[in-house]
């Protein structure tokens, strides 16, 4: 059984996909226009509830759904934000922000007026490094505990 | 079983301890009680909530029950944001590529 403070570096998840557009438009396409785009139905809390989502697309802006009943739930803040290169996200679904982890997309041009769109969901261990002691302590990171467990599962 | 339930369920602090302590050991209401410091019907109402979102599962011991982590539950995580983000790049694939301005 692993130990709480020996916790290890998990994969990341990467994907990479290429579309027909510039960077500028990829870019766009992906944070002001994700609402036209996003398969809430397939991917949201609560799909029966669920009206939208919507991207703030600046730094330090979040991303939320919006429910029927004008609530919303957050998904996420934007902690880097440089169109049309990419953007970071703090990806705290479920979880409180403090222990988020983190979501890199990043847009290049693969040439014949195609863009390549990497994303890389990493940190579900969320060293939380200004404070390390907190792993020990009983609150330790929910994504840890969630996450060591079933990606140790997953790649041994 | 939805995501959603998932996502609730671990979204309190007090049950995502209660899954740490799990990690190390099933136990039972009485054991996760003394370590908590929710009382014991607190930590019953957390248990049922995590059951029903499949994170724990629940044996027979004796005279009480013994909780311990599913990893089903867990997996189920895991698979679901590799599939959310295949999803949703494939819908943004296909919202991109049909907008006729966007190819020049």
């Amino acid at each position: 059984m692993n130990k709480v403070n020996q916790i290890q570096r998990v994969a990341p998840i990467e994907k990479k996909v290429r579309v027909k557009s510039t960077s500028e438009a990829a870019f766009k396409a992906f944070t002001e226009e994700i609402a036209s785009w996003w398969p809430l139905d397939r991917h949201s809390l609560d799909s029966e509830n669920v009206d939208s989502l919507v991207f703030e697309a600046e730094l330090g802006g979040a991303i939320y759904q919006t429910m029927k009943d004008g609530t919303t739930i957050p998904w996420a803040k934007v902690q880097k934000f440089t169109p049309p290169d990419g953007f970071v996200l703090d990806w705290h679904i479920g979880v409180e922000p403090e222990n988020a982890s983190r979501v890199e997309v990043t847009f290049s041009d693969a040439g014949d007026g195609m863009t390549e769109v990497t994303l890389l969901h990493s940190d579900f261990e969320n060293s939380s490094p200004e404070d390390p002691e907190a792993y020990k302590g009983h609150y330790a990171n929910g994504w840890v505990t969630v996450f060591e467990d079933c990606f140790a599962g997953h790649f041994k | 079983m939805t995501y959603g339930n998932i996502f609730l369920a671990l979204g309190d602090p007090t049950r995502r301890s209660v899954l740490e302590a799990l990690r190390h050991q099933p136990m039972t209401v009485g054991m996760l009680a003394k370590q908590m410091p929710v009382s014991r019907p607190a930590v019953s109402q957390h248990l049922k909530i995590l059951k029903e979102a499949e994170l724990v599962t629940v044996t027979p011991k004796g005279a009480s029950n013994e909780y311990a982590l599913n990893r089903k539950g867990l997996d189920e995580i895991r698979a679901w944001l590799d599939s959310m983000w295949d999803d949703s790049l494939e819908a943004f694939k296909a919202h991109v590529d049909q907008k006729p301005e966007n190819n020049n």
